[in-house]
């Protein structure tokens, strides 16, 4: 920061990010705790510690098998919406043609649509087109869901790329292929990873659409957590949760340092 | 030696022979041997209870493959309704109401007696729409009350209304089956009927200020009256007793104004490629064993008369026996599927 | 700067034509029968989900002119509009800190959790801090600030606070991304040219940064305009969001002709307001291009 500050500004500036970011991790916190209580009610302060909730969640199936699913959709879902996204993107932020604000409008819209009637719509197009229950309709909803995500953050990522440097790497005779992966990708790298996050998190959170198009060998986590507290209420689910923070931290820890690398290169 | 051991590698393999062709002769002998069913189920507990009773017994009975898909009700609905030529599920579970309308769909058969043995066991009470539902359990709900915290419990829905309770009820919605059911109470009670509910819903509008929160949800209930956040409500009698056991000092009480019970159904689905596992599927769910097991693990009442259940079972479990069944009102559930709409929104406008 | 008006100016809009063409195509495909299916069933008279015939904009009207439908449209859109302002306040701070300051990397961590939490964990968690038996109200009767417990949960304020929460990552990573992309040099000739913090913020950062709160503006109002799961489980019967009502319509009654017609509704509603914020951030395209690194 190239200012000079007071002290009594910067400390306040301090006090409300710290509180900013307990606020945020709060309700995390809070499970995180009832995931270690050993009453088997889904409480905190815990009464007492153990390890047991955690023990019995890797030892059901029904979790398991779907947050190893949940994560092989989320990535395929993220890998597609950003290699259809980030040219659409592109395109849409370029050009000032007049058709393309309808095209932007139609790429948005899935995320608008209820997922009620995205799922039953999506139920209805699987069966037309003979697809059947399971993967394909869960990896077509997942994809529609985070696409607008993607094209949108990459819009905005992209307003800031000035055109001057495409302009200039074409006049020094590179082609197509060279301006985007040496210039235009390595300059929206934060948008990229910020979009890939909404992307990810947004197909592997989501309950009201996979709902309609999960089947018996195809469930997703939020899926069987959301049913698994119709019948039974106790810390396993907290466990599960809790399981799931732990690893999206790791993730966004590593995926972070290894793009904060790229950056310096 | 080694002449000992020719004539003892041949005993083996003479007896491994054996082994295999009386395996495979007895494999050959299940009946529906590789059949796959898909079933729509509830997750959590029930779905484990039915893996154990029903799943399993088909699959050595009978060499029947059951997947169960996870799912709600609705939402298996919409299934069955998008997969008609090619049915998502071999047996639809239902309730009441879903049940009324998966048969006006045209999604779901009638079967007979002949055809699901254990119908002849089924309480003719329960026996709402002939065979197009089988029911497999009944459900009611009853008033919980905080005892750590409550001085006068409710005897009655309408107590709800007391100012004592400011704050701390919560109740169903008429999103959920039980909330219609109180409702249908509320108005028998007070003057009403299934097709003057008015006094119910005036009913409800007075016990509207003590709410903390109306809801469909029976996980969010739970929750609150396990936490104490909630000190009395009307909910499932069977999770009541399930929060009653892992230690929340709730009593539970059986409502002046009578019980209405909420079944669960098995139906056949219409266009179903495997016909005689599904029917075999239906006759397990709804026999004495699946009854009983069913009761036993959550609590919901037995719909199969032959089920006798032991003293501290059977003091956990509402309804059950003749006297009880035979007293309970039966509702008219076409009426209720075909009004249910504007009835929420009369909840709606009067709620808010 | 209009795009690529130099060199391959006649293979322009063939190129345009193969950036944009696989995720239209794949978006319309997949959209087509869900869009096409929701139109129609809007139209039929019925109120059933099954034996429909015929044409009928009866939903539509009751839609668009019965108080509880048109009612809780106009509340949930204010609503949205609070918690998307409410949050792009709260969140420009917060980006801009993170993109520039320092532990970027356990910002992004803390940023990211609520997304990582599974909807109704999130719920049970706040239940276990606004609850009378909660955490707040230990803290609070703790420091004598209160001597009774007071019911914190169920109410418009509490959903807008849960809503909010749950979707600031949105905005907080959006102004991030974009934060990070303008050039720090901006911010020192700014001070060099003795421009205080608070006007190299108003005139510099967040004209530049626009793009990243529009964005975030969008992903934020659309989610909190069609959001059914958390208004139904934290508002009590209150709240009444619009998608509650349409979950109601599609998913209890079965009354799927209205709830397409509802669901019509919301989706011109929402998708009005991305325009809006698509124009607001455009505005300042030529700035942004001239400016920007």
């Amino acid at each position: 920061m190239p200012w000079q500050s007071s002290k009594l500004a910067l400390l306040a500036w301090a006090l409300f990010q710290v509180i900013a970011y307990f606020v945020l991790a709060l309700p995390s916190l809070v499970i995180i705790g009832a995931s270690f209580d050993s009453s088997s009610v889904f409480s905190f302060p815990p009464h007492g510690l153990t390890l047991a909730w955690y023990a019995r969640a890797l030892a059901t199936p029904a979790f398991t098998a779907s947050f190893v699913l949940s994560v092989e959709l989320a990535t395929l879902a993220t890998a597609l919406s950003l290699l259809l996204g980030t040219p659409a993107a592109y395109a849409l932020q370029r050009y000032r043609l007049p058709g393309l604000q309808v095209v932007q409008t139609l790429l948005l819209s899935p995320i608008v649509i209820p997922a009620i009637v995205l799922g039953i719509g999506l139920l209805m197009f699987c069966n037309l087109v003979g697809l059947g229950q399971g993967l394909a309709g869960l990896l077509l909803g997942h994809f529609v869901i985070t696409l607008p995500y993607v094209i949108r953050t990459l819009i905005s990522s992209f307003s800031l790329f000035d055109v001057v440097l495409e302009e200039a790497a074409q006049s020094l005779r590179a082609t197509r292929f060279v301006v985007w992966f040496r210039v235009i990708i390595p300059s929206i790298v934060p948008g990229l990873l910020s979009a890939g996050i909404f992307a990810f998190v947004t197909s592997f959170g989501n309950v009201a659409l996979s709902i309609f198009l999960v089947s018996s060998d195809a469930a997703t986590l939020p899926v069987q957590m959301f049913l698994s507290v119709e019948h039974s209420s106790d810390p396993t689910l907290a466990a599960v949760a809790s399981v799931v923070i732990f690893i999206t931290g790791a993730v966004v820890l590593t995926v972070d340092r290894l793009a904060g690398l790229q950056r310096l290169v | 030696m080694f002449l000992k051991f020719r004539s003892y590698a041949k005993h083996v393999g003479v007896l491994c022979v054996l082994a295999l062709t009386h395996t495979t002769a007895f494999a050959q002998q299940k009946e529906f041997d590789g059949t796959k069913i898909v079933v729509n189920g509830f997750g959590g507990n029930l779905d484990d209870v039915l893996v154990e009773n029903v799943s399993k017994v088909l699959k050595d009975k009978y060499g029947i493959t059951v997947e169960i898909v996870p799912g709600s009700m609705a939402s298996a609905f919409a299934k069955a309704m998008t997969s008609r030529s090619s049915p998502a599920f071999d047996v639809l579970i239902t309730d009441d109401i879903t049940l009324r309308s998966a048969k006006d769909a045209g999604l779901i058969e009638s079967v007979t007696a002949d055809e699901v043995p254990n119908m002849a066991q089924l309480y003719p009470n329960f026996i709402s729409l002939g065979g197009y539902g089988l029911p497999f359990f009944a459900s009611v709900t009853a008033l919980a009350y905080n005892k750590d915290h409550v001085k006068n419990p409710p005897q009655s829905l309408g107590d709800l209304a007391n100012p004592e309770f400011k704050g701390r009820v919560g109740i169903f919605n008429l999103e959920s089956i039980g909330g219609v059911g109180n409702l249908i109470s509320l108005a028998n009670a007070n003057g009403g009927s299934l097709n003057d509910l008015g006094p119910g819903f005036a009913k409800f509008k007075e016990i509207g200020p003590n709410l903390a929160t109306s809801t469909s949800s029976p996980v969010e209930l739970y929750n609150l009256l396990q936490r104490g956040e909630i000190w009395v409500s009307s909910f499932w009698s069977g999770r009541i007793n399930a929060l009653i056991d892992q230690g929340v000092p709730l009593g539970i009480v059986v409502p002046k104004e009578g019980l209405i019970g909420n079944l669960d159904f098995a139906s056949l689905v219409k266009g179903t490629k495997s016909r005689g596992a599904a029917l075999k599927f239906m006759d397990q769910i709804i026999s004495a064993q699946t009854s009983l097991a069913i009761a036993r693990s959550v609590y919901f009442g037995p719909t199969n008369k032959t089920v006798t259940l032991s003293p501290d079972i059977e003091k956990r479990v509402l309804p059950y026996g003749e006297k009880m069944i035979a007293s309970m009102p039966v509702v008219d559930w076409t009426v209720v599927a075909a009004n249910r709409g504007s009835w929420i929104e009369r909840w709606n406008r009067d709620m808010r | 700067m209009k795009g690529f008006t130099t060199r391959f100016a006649w293979s322009r809009d063939l190129y345009l034509l193969g950036l944009l063409t696989p995720a239209v195509a794949a978006v319309t495909l997949i959209l087509s029968v869900p869009i096409v299916w929701l139109v129609r069933i809007s139209l039929y008279p019925q109120n059933l989900p099954y034996g429909l015939s015929g044409w009928s904009a009866a939903h539509y009207i009751k839609a668009l002119t019965d108080s509880l439908y048109f009612g809780s449209l106009a509340r949930t859109t204010l609503y949205s509009v609070i918690v998307t302002v409410g949050t792009a306040i709260v969140s420009f701070p917060l980006g801009y800190a993170a993109a520039r300051g320092r532990l970027r990397r356990w910002k992004m961590f803390f940023i990211v959790l609520p997304l990582a939490l599974s909807l109704v964990v999130n719920i049970f968690g706040w239940i276990m801090i606004l609850g009378q038996n909660g955490l707040l109200n230990s803290v609070l009767m703790g420091v004598h600030l209160l001597d009774q417990p007071k019911q914190f949960l169920f109410g418009v304020g509490t959903v807008l606070l849960v809503l909010g929460h749950t979707y600031v990552p949105f905005q907080i990573l959006s102004i991030m991304s974009v934060v990070t992309q303008i050039d720090p040099m901006l911010e020192e000739a700014s001070a060099s040219l003795r421009g205080n913090r608070w006007t190299t913020f108003r005139r510099v950062i967040i004209p530049l940064a626009r793009p990243g709160i529009a964005a975030g503006s969008t992903i934020v109002f659309i989610l909190t305009v069609s959001s059914f799961i958390i208004p139904e489980l934290i508002g009590g019967a209150s709240v009444q969001m619009y998608a509650v009502l349409v979950f109601q319509q599609m998913m209890t009654v079965l009354n799927w002709p209205f709830g397409a017609a509802l669901s019509l509704i919301l989706l011109a509603v929402a998708l009005g307001f991305a325009r809006l914020f698509q124009a607001a951030a455009r505005a300042n395209e030529e700035l942004n291009s001239a400016v920007a690194k």
